[in-house]
């Protein structure tokens, strides 16, 4: 049972065992990195130029122009700081929230137990997105920074992985060692963050990169409500912006305009996923015993 | 388990055999006598033009005004009226005598009074008219109030309610409830204009008259009652779903026997996307979406049966300021942003299609300008073509200075402002990035911020706002330059920016306010020589003093298809004008008539 | 039985905090019911827009004057009568509205949670037994590139490749509007027509996170003890697969049917809009724009209230077959 307990830090050493977890870590770096230092190496000029829309990737332009005329390349890399930001922080707000609310409910019994459990369903029952739509409504006008737009976007993201990890919980707490740290008096909060949280941990990073799409979804969402500051170079206004206002499907010079975008936004989150699953496959020795 | 999903596979699998094995083709809906259009109707349908939503893109084919305007020969065309004489504020209006419902009765002056009163009763308009008086069943006479303004008598001709909204053997048990709401709402009005104190216990009756009406009125449904909509129209609702509604022909109508066009069969609007769709893949006959230039030359490609005709949509959008921001105040700030903005630029980033602002802005639509505003006055004028030289020379001896790349008002202050634009209309937030960019690029320090859905009244009535992408002078109603200068001096635009329109402004003529020429106008709008020369004034006083900087003026895309239909006139027909504010009309004119056919 | 009661108090009690929070926040939104109508009064009649609202708010009967806690009560008591509310928009009940579009689309959710369940819980649980070969790793491979694409990305391409390019699926509508509804298989046929493009665009990434999912889970029940009992009885390798491993991995997949179910309910807004499908999406948008506060109030208990019967048959069927629950 030792075994299982290993915690993070040693975790980074199984990349060598691991090589999905190794590629996705890349490149989720690659991308956090473009976020903080992309914008100082790549400079941004929005100026538009009509006549050199949908130009083709070339060495000038390696992700070729936009309708506007402007570099795609340069907005990808200056918008991964908004995409990166925002998202994450919302998704991270979200498993915060989650993983808590989650074990609580998963380890607690009783009347506390059961009033956590129905502020989760009520929260599951209620559809995100138009609530969501609803809350940018309200806050609309009140100029929030984006921590607390973070933290309005994982109000309505948190609830389904609370509900999974409070299942993970409750299967895991009949488990022995838990049994045996109960009866050596253990104190609540070594049960919880020695006994049980290494044991949900991987499968909250799983949901931490499918939190990521939902959070990149929503944001885009808000920026189109008013409610988080429009940012044109955040990859889901440009993908908008490509399918929607300039209708780049219709023209097949346009081909890289959408294509560049969704390549972006799909490796961002695929490199989340396979991190996720790497990391699962390496602390889960039921995994690993099938390999 | 595994058994019964096998099952449900097996079944999903032979079904989706049995639908690939059926022809695919969009055969089953194809009839030739149909127009096809894209348009938008409330659902569930009620037929009740007072009802929530009325009737939708079906209005202009269920309703006919006595006549069309076409403003670029300002020539009406006779349709509910045979003909008509003015004579001084009285109208008498000759209907046509072989005009019936589809439902086979006679369509009488009774039918007129009928609809005026109803109108009057639930939407407390139009008030102008005083009385309405049926001479014979085909004859009315309408009588203004004596401050009505003498154009109402074109909206009396061309405006769809007018004549033929309610049938009276269809609404006829309300009649005497509508009339007394309308008279009672009529003699509070004219009481309050001149000045009279109205009792409260008047005001209480009336609200009880009027609430009692509604609440019969607005929840009647012929289309669910008589199981049809009775319509004095080329066309009646006959099928209506969520994604689609079928008119069929009028066959009692006038020009029944010209009209070859058995249906007008609509398509819901649900997204410009679905409507590019349905142009390129020939579902539909003619549609007006926003299209960008590229999709429209491959929309072509794919298939060639497809034309364009733009016409003027009798607006502009226009940069407009908030007067109560102290930076704004600053005519010089406002004279520079105008020199700085590149027009042409914002225009082909936001609608290609659309005519870029002028040189001049004043406040008559770009395309408009040479007919009413004279080279004389021109030659006064400030010309605003795009130079940052200009702007930089008009702030420097203004006091305004510049720090890496940052300007500064005389009291040091940086020249930093939020612009904000409805978040919905796509045309105006692709000009305001365009519009941010170039300001931010000559040194001023702008963010851009969306309004939300539904919520553009809130923040411009509020004025929560520094400077915003909204319309500026705008025809809308009635075609004529006092139309754009009301809105831009006394109605929307002046409450929103609170421009002080009400102060005197300096112009080679002498001093006045913009406020009074547009009320002087509005007395002269049919003496053509007095009617200019104020034109010329408040054309000066929007040049110099920038209530607001136009971008461009709007155009509506008519895509068109020749594929099943003949008889699309051409590029320079004056008839593509009626278009902008009803473009069912273009299209029900040209069935009706006998122009527009099937192949 | 006793459980059966306990889940139903209990998720009343949910319900009645869901609706009355849904009810609070929906007012708190500021804007004005009467705006949009304000809007095209004031633009077809020349009119100052100040007079065209006093006129639109006459027109809609809006009191604005009641104070919110009455309408509450007004709300709560209408609702437990079975009335969602009331359009000020459409002036009309939002159940008529609702009983015109919600059959609609739960044709559409149905179908897909069905196809894309099934699709992928087989997916899943292939790719679980071949763990590590070269069709496990393609089948996760493309599962997760799926999930990374947005929703409506693929709606377009869907919309884009099918109803123009290849012209295999119509365009737009649940049925053509020449055609009476009946139960005769040209209409059904015409129905199911219409509505493969909302369903491919819904199944497809639907598909991926039931891979998923299954994938993930059949492996921890591998290491059940029943599972080794079975082992040590001998009983065939590809018995344990079929009989024990995946029957047993589906169960706390049925548990999260019930989520999706209220996802996809709330979430197909932008997909029917795109395809043009009639159902309740197209009054969701319309109620945000147009303010209509009972519309959308109306329309977010009804989900509501669709995903807690859909918790509580979950539960129901998962107790049946999971002995286990019903001990706790």
């Amino acid at each position: 049972m030792s075994e299982l307990r290993i915690n993070l830090t040693k975790g980074i050493s199984l990349f060598k065992y691991n090589k999905k977890a190794f590629i996705g870590f890349i490149i989720i770096l690659f991308y956090v990195l473009m976020a903080i230092f992309g914008r100082y190496i790549v400079p941004l000029s929005l100026e538009s130029n009509f006549s050199e829309r949908y130009l083709a990737p070339s060495l000038k332009h390696p992700f070729g122009t936009d309708y506007f005329g402007i570099d795609i390349f340069a907005q990808i890399v200056n918008g991964a700081r908004t995409v990166i930001g925002l998202s994450m922080t919302s998704s991270f707000f979200a498993v915060l929230i989650g993983t808590i609310l989650g074990i609580l409910r998963g380890y607690l019994t009783g009347k506390i137990g059961q009033l956590v459990d129905a502020i989760i369903s009520i929260f599951l029952v209620i559809p995100s997105f138009p609530a969501l739509l609803i809350m940018a409504a309200i806050f609309a006008d009140s100029n929030l920074n984006m921590v607390q737009i973070s933290l309005i976007v994982a109000l309505w993201l948190w609830a389904p992985l609370a509900k999974q990890v409070s299942a993970q919980v409750m299967s895991i707490k009949s488990k022995e060692f838990i049994e045996a740290s109960k009866m050596l008096n253990m104190p609540l909060y070594y049960i919880v963050f020695k006994d049980i949280f290494p044991l949900v941990a991987p499968y909250i990073l799983v949901n931490f990169a499918m939190q990521l799409k939902g959070a990149m979804e929503f944001t885009i969402g808000l920026m189109f409500l008013g409610l988080a500051k429009f940012d044109s170079t955040h990859w889901g206004i440009m993908l908008n912006y490509a399918l929607y206002q300039a209708g780049a499907l219709y023209t097949p010079r346009a081909f890289h305009y959408p294509f560049f975008i969704i390549l972006n936004i799909i490796l961002l989150i695929y490199g989340g996923i396979i991190f996720a699953q790497g990391l699962e496959e390496t602390f889960n020795p039921k995994l690993r015993g099938h390999e | 388990m595994k058994k019964t999903l096998i099952k449900i596979f097996v079944l999903f699998m032979s079904l989706t055999l049995i639908f690939s094995s059926f022809n695919f083709s969009f055969a089953a809906t194809k009839k030739t006598s149909d127009l096809k259009l894209a348009s938008d109707w409330p659902y569930p349908f009620h037929g009740n033009p007072f009802g929530p939503g009325a009737v939708g893109g079906a209005w202009w084919f269920v309703y006919e005004p006595f006549a069309y305007y076409i403003p670029q020969t300002g020539q009406y065309i006779p349709r509910l009226a045979e003909k008509w004489t003015i004579n001084g504020s009285k109208l008498t209006v000759y209907l046509r005598k072989n005009a019936k419902w589809s439902d086979g009765r006679a369509f009488t002056a009774q039918d007129v009074v009928n609809t005026v009163a109803f109108i009057q009763a639930m939407w407390q308009w139009p008030y102008e008219i005083q009385t309405v008086r049926a001479i014979n069943p085909n004859t009315v006479e309408f009588t203004l109030w004596k401050d009505a303004p003498t154009s109402f008598m074109h909206t009396i001709l061309t405006d769809g309610a007018m004549g033929s909204l309610v049938p009276y053997h269809v609404y006829s048990k309300w009649y005497g409830q509508a009339r007394q709401v309308a008279e009672l709402g009529k003699k509070i009005f004219y009481d309050t204009q001149s000045g009279k104190t109205v009792s409260d216990e008047t005001k209480k009756q009336y609200e009880k008259l009027s609430s009692a009406l509604r609440d019969q009125v607005n929840k009647f449904s012929p289309y669910k009652t008589l199981k049809r909509m009775p319509v004095v129209g080329a066309y009646e609702p006959t099928k209506i779903i969520q994604s689609e509604m079928v008119l069929s022909k009028n066959k009692y109508h006038w020009l029944a026997n010209k009209n070859t066009t058995e249906r007008v069969v609509f398509r819901r609007w649900s997204s410009n996307e679905f409507v590019w769709a349905s142009l390129v893949s020939g579902e539909l006959d003619a549609a007006h979406p926003n299209m960008p230039k590229d999709v429209v030359e491959q929309l072509k490609f794919i298939n060639p049966n497809l034309n364009v005709k733009t016409v003027s949509d009798l607006s502009e959008i226009a940069l407009i300021f908030n007067f109560n921001n102290k930076l704004f105040k600053d005519l010089n700030l406002r004279k520079a942003i105008a020199y700085v903005i590149d027009k042409n630029k914002v225009k082909d980033v936001s609608v290609w299609q659309a005519n870029p602002a002028g040189q001049y802005y004043t406040g008559v639509l770009s395309s408009m300008q040479s007919k009413w505003v004279n080279s004389a006055t021109l030659s006064k004028m400030t010309k605003y073509t795009t130079s940052a030289a200009s702007a930089e020379n008009i702030l420097k001896k203004a006091g305004y200075t510049k720090k890496d790349n940052q300007w500064y008002t005389p009291s040091n202050e940086p020249v930093e402002f939020v612009l904000s634009v409805y978040g919905p209309h796509n045309d105006w937030v692709l000009a305001a990035r365009e519009v941010v960019q170039q300001l931010n690029k000559f040194g001023f320090k702008v963010e851009m911020k969306l309004i939300p859905d539904g919520m553009r009244d809130q923040v411009m009535r509020s004025g929560e706002y520094e400077c915003a992408i909204e319309f500026g002078s705008a025809w809308w109603g009635y075609p004529h330059p006092m139309t754009g200068y009301a809105r831009l001096y006394q109605w929307d635009i002046a409450n929103i920016t609170a421009f002080p329109s009400k102060e005197k402004f300096n112009t080679p003529w002498g001093e006045y306010s913009p406020f009074d020429l547009v009320e002087e106008l509005r007395v002269n709008i049919n003496n053509s020589k007095k009617a200019t020369e104020i034109i010329q004034k408040l054309a000066y006083i929007t040049n110099e003093y920038l209530p607001v900087v136009p971008l461009f003026e709007k155009v509506l895309p008519i895509y068109y298809s020749s594929a099943r239909l003949t008889g699309w006139p051409s590029a320079q027909d004056g008839r593509w004008s009626l278009a902008p504010g009803g473009i069912e009309r273009l299209y029900n004119l040209l069935i009706t008539e006998g122009v527009l056919k099937a192949k | 039985m006793k459980f059966i009661l306990n889940r139903l108090i209990y998720l009343l009690f949910v319900l009645f905090i869901a609706i009355s929070g849904i009810f609070f926040l929906i007012n708190k939104m500021p804007g004005d019911p009467a705006y949009g109508l304000a809007v095209s009064i004031s633009q077809q009649r020349n009119m100052d827009i100040n007079k065209a609202l006093e006129i639109a708010h006459q027109m809609m009967g809006i009191d604005t004057g009641e104070p919110l806690f009455i309408r509450y009560v007004k709300f709560l008591n209408q609702f437990i009568r079975g009335n969602i509310g009331y359009s000020t928009y459409y002036q009309t009940t939002v159940n008529e509205i609702v009983a015109k579009s919600l059959p609609w689309t739960l044709l559409v959710v149905f179908i897909s949670i069905l196809i894309s369940f099934i699709i992928g819980v087989y997916l899943g649980a292939f790719s679980a037994q071949k763990r590590g070969r070269a069709v496990d790793i393609s089948i996760s491979f493309v599962s997760s590139i799926i999930q990374a694409i947005p929703p409506f990305v693929l709606a377009v391409l869907i919309l884009f490749v099918g109803a123009i390019k290849l012209r295999i699926i119509p365009l737009g509508g649940a049925y053509p509007v020449d055609m009476e509804p009946s139960l005769s298989m040209d209409f059904i046929i015409s129905v199911i027509k219409h509505a493969i493009g909302p369903i491919v665009a819904i199944s497809i990434p639907q598909i991926a996170v039931w891979t998923l999912a299954m994938r993930g889970n059949t492996p921890q029940i591998m290491e059940e003890d029943y599972i080794r009992f079975a082992m040590i009885r001998g009983v065939k390798d590809s018995t344990i697969a079929r009989k024990y491993i995946r029957n047993n991995a589906i169960l706390p997949l049925v548990a999260s049917l019930a989520i999706a179910f209220g996802y996809m309910l709330g979430g197909n807004t932008l997909v029917e809009s795109i395809f043009n499908y009639p159902g309740i999406g197209f009054y969701f948008g319309k109620a945000i724009a147009l303010r209509d506060y009972g519309l959308l109030t109306g329309l977010f208990s009804l989900i509501v209230v669709g995903v807690i019967i859909a918790t509580f048959l979950a539960e129901i069927i998962y107790s049946l077959i999971d002995p286990r629950v019903k001990v706790k």
